[in-house]
């Protein structure tokens, strides 16, 4: 570039206005584009499915309380990451999270295998008072979750919004999302629970979270959700997945 | 795209282009001449019309 | 050019508002701030639901980026551009409007997270409504900027207004970007983003780090390049390294968002992109601050006793060494370790408290005086003792956090001669009282400087002069 042309656009605003918008957009574009070819970016993994209304009711929870500024979830592929949380985290997991939930800082830890790893009762007495289960505990007590009922009215809206951005909803589990949500939060026995497992899968939790049958709550809502972060994938069925979780950590020795 | 980052020559050839955009980039900035031009555009706050 | 004789009618009243706001917000942001460094110490302070620290964290980010640095940028870059084009802002009613407009946008904001509507997105919490306003508000900014800009009587467009300009429009570029949401319903606050997963955290940290990148350094700097050169009396060091530094900068700055996310599942090439990027940045943001620096070059002497010229030159060490730390700490391997720490945090507080902040407050005293027609600050005396206070403030923060960083990433990975982890998460909190403890202090000292800042505005604004200030000095120029 000459120096007379940058003078030019030194003089004329609109010029150089639209330079910039040139200038600032390549970085983006190189970037953000290609991940959008997502047979490239996210192997497909068998057992990743959309979260059940319950579960979204709890994501949703997740989002307000703003969990992700002290909970990541994303286990990296690093050696004491993989022994401490679990398998590392892949694409297809948050493949329907929308947004991503990620985080960037652990002042707890990290939550991206916590499904399954501790009991409903130590959720919900931790979330009630984390120091009763442990004592040193910095994180907030969410004890009004077990008085909030969760909030059903328009969970149709929500999985339809979802389906228009890309989430397999099908008619069905639009058309059944409060009763799913419902079936899902009560005690194994009460309710007939086929339809739920037929919509998705057999191993969906189904019972009452909180210790409140009579209750649908946040609690249970919510309980349902971190119950359910991680376990989709069966990792002892992906061994070419395992085996290049090998060699990236002995990239890092 | 993957591919084209893939390339394992990719690292030498981009830093040698950087690196040599960044000298010719510091050659032209502390270059000698055309200082007057320059001098009367840093000017610009000083001339202001102070009320 | 216009001669001397017809003196452009300057809008300094919108100039005015948006510098009490900055001021006010800053304390409000602050305050906030302490207040969850507090909550950290002493849980039982989490007030549930309203003001837990889920809650309260993106109020105070919020509001000491978007209100406090916000409105810092609206103030000066007002300023800023009427001076050096020599026209009037264009359209005091629209000019207004972003005034008010942006006001209600942030308490919209806040009112949310307390209320739980957030997105989970740092740094663009606010929900679709608030993000919808926030665009209006932003169209209306860059209109009033532009037109100004088209109106100037001085041809060549002074190097300040570029970065201003490169920041206004970069702004709106990446918030309409990340921000694209579908509401479940127009009667409702929820919305779900338009991406997700993968998709969904690179544009999220290209919006994040450019965030950075474009409101907190390109506007800023162009706060540097009019304030420093103007408090120094002297032009900037080299023009040609500022035309340099802005290309380069805008450049290069869009690439650096994926060094938040190494060893993530997000491909490896976009990782080495955004880590190679990173590295890269370095030479303009450095390139930046010599240039201010500089601009002091043979008249070093001018900064022993103007503590507002020590503000700004103190401002851009911080931004040196910031801007040294982030391409560090975007190398993977470094990363490793440093990912998910208080390191972070203590790294994006060198670069908040010291560079935002500190070029802030001395373009904040620079302006006052002249808006309020007066000759001088209140007490010159107070502005020192706001620098070493805020100083400490920052030297304490960072000095714990950094410790604190490194000992969490390395408790984390800590092995026995087992081969078994050695500390569970608590103990890894537990460890990090003490340095909580430390930032805790540190960010009250910050707060206190703010608050003498604020007095002694106030006390200009009423036309106070200190008198016994007034009068040592008048002795000593007699003597």
């Amino acid at each position: 570039m000459s120096w007379s042309s940058h003078e030019h656009l030194e003089k004329n605003a609109i010029l150089l206005l639209l330079l910039v918008i040139v200038v600032v957009s390549i970085g983006g574009i190189v970037e953000v584009i290609p991940l959008f070819r997502k047979e490239t970016v996210i192997e497909p993994v068998e057992g990743v499915r959309p979260y059940t209304p319950l579960e979204l009711v709890g994501q949703n929870i997740y989002i307000r309380e703003n969990c992700a500024v002290c909970h990541s979830q994303q286990v990296r592929p690093l050696r004491d990451e993989v022994v401490r949380y679990g398998h590392y985290s892949l694409a297809a997991e948050s493949m329907y999270d929308h947004p991503f939930l990620w985080g960037s800082k652990r002042t707890g830890p990290d939550l991206a295998r916590v499904g399954g790893k501790y009991s409903d009762e130590w959720h919900v007495a931790h979330l009630k008072e984390p120091r009763d289960l442990v004592p040193e505990s910095i994180m907030p007590s969410y004890e009004f979750l077990l008085n909030n009922g969760a909030n059903l009215h328009d969970l149709k809206q929500h999985l339809k919004t979802l389906r228009t951005l890309g989430v397999p909803y099908t008619d069905e589990m639009i058309e059944n999302a409060v009763r799913d949500a419902q079936t899902q939060g009560t005690s194994v026995g009460r309710v007939d629970a086929s339809g739920l497992e037929e919509r998705y899968g057999e191993d969906v939790n189904a019972r009452d979270f909180d210790g409140q049958p009579a209750h649908l709550t946040e609690m249970d809502a919510l309980v349902a959700y971190l119950q359910v972060i991680g376990t989709m994938v069966d990792f002892d069925k992906i061994k070419d997945v395992e085996s290049y979780g090998e060699q990236e950590e002995e990239a890092q020795e | 795209m993957k591919e084209f980052f893939a390339d394992p020559g990719l690292g030498l050839i981009g830093l040698l282009f950087f690196f040599s955009f960044f000298c010719v980039a510091t050659l032209w900035t502390f270059r000698p001449g055309g200082k007057d031009k320059y001098a009367k555009h840093g000017d610009i706050p000083f001339k202001e019309n102070e009320e | 050019m216009s001669s001397a004789a017809e003196t452009p009618n300057y809008n300094y009243d919108i100039v005015r508002k948006f510098t009490l706001a900055t001021l006010f917000w800053g304390v409000i942001g602050l305050s906030a701030g302490v207040f969850i460094a507090l909550q950290m110490v002493f849980p039982d302070l989490n007030i549930e639901p309203y003001l837990s620290f889920g809650r309260l964290r993106p109020v105070h980010t919020s509001a000491v980026i978007f209100a406090f640095g916000g409105n810092a940028l609206f103030a000066t870059s007002y300023y800023v551009v009427q001076r050096t084009c020599g026209v009037r802002l264009h359209s005091d009613k629209l000019s207004n409007f972003t005034f008010w407009g942006y006001q209600a946008f942030i308490v919209m904001a806040a009112l949310g997270y307390v209320l739980g509507v957030n997105q989970s997105k740092e740094y663009a919490e606010p929900e679709w409504y608030a993000d919808l306003w926030l665009t209006v508000v932003w169209v209306a900014y860059l209109y009033v900027y532009m037109m100004t800009i088209i109106k100037r009587k001085v041809s060549h467009l002074y190097v300040a207004n570029w970065f201003y300009l490169a920041f206004i429009i970069t702004v709106a570029i990446l918030h309409l970007g990340n921000g694209l949401a579908l509401p479940v319903s127009l009667m409702g606050a929820k919305s779900y983003s338009a991406y997700a997963g993968v998709q969904s955290a690179m544009i999220q940290w290209w919006y994040g780090h450019n965030a950075v990148g474009f409101f907190l350094t390109a506007g800023f700097l162009g706060m540097m390049y009019y304030f420093v050169p103007k408090q120094a009396n002297r032009p900037i060091y080299s023009y040609r390294l500022s035309i340099v530094h802005f290309w380069s900068l805008i450049f290069i700055y869009m690439w650096a968002g994926p060094h938040h996310l190494h060893y993530t599942s997000l491909p490896d090439w976009a990782q080495t992109l955004g880590m190679t990027f990173s590295i890269m940045l370095w030479m303009p943001s450095w390139g930046g601050m010599i240039n201010g620096v500089m601009t002091l070059s043979g008249a070093w002497h001018k900064l022993r006793d103007d503590p507002i010229l020590q503000f700004m030159i103190i401002s851009l060490a911080f931004y040196g060494m910031s801007t040294f730390e982030g391409p560090l700490m975007s190398i993977r391997s470094v990363n490793a370790l440093s990912h998910y720490t208080e390191w972070t945090i203590g790294h994006v507080h060198s670069g908040a408290l010291g560079w935002v902040g500190f070029i802030t407050y001395g373009a904040m005293y620079h302006l006052v005086p002249k808006l309020w027609g007066r000759e001088r600050m209140y007490s010159t005396k107070l502005i020192s003792m706001h620098l070493w206070i805020a100083t400490l403030g920052i030297v304490l923060y960072i000095a714990a956090l950094w410790p604190a960083g490194i000992n969490q990433g390395l408790m984390w990975r800590e092995y026995n001669d087992m081969g078994f982890l050695v500390n569970s998460i608590i103990e890894v909190v537990v460890a990090m009282k003490p340095y909580y403890m430390i930032r805790v202090l540190g960010g009250l000292l910050y707060l206190t400087g703010a608050l003498i800042m604020a007095y002694n505005v106030w006390k200009t604004i009423r036309g106070d002069v200190n008198e016994k200030e007034y009068a040592t000095e008048q002795q000593g120029a007699a003597a």
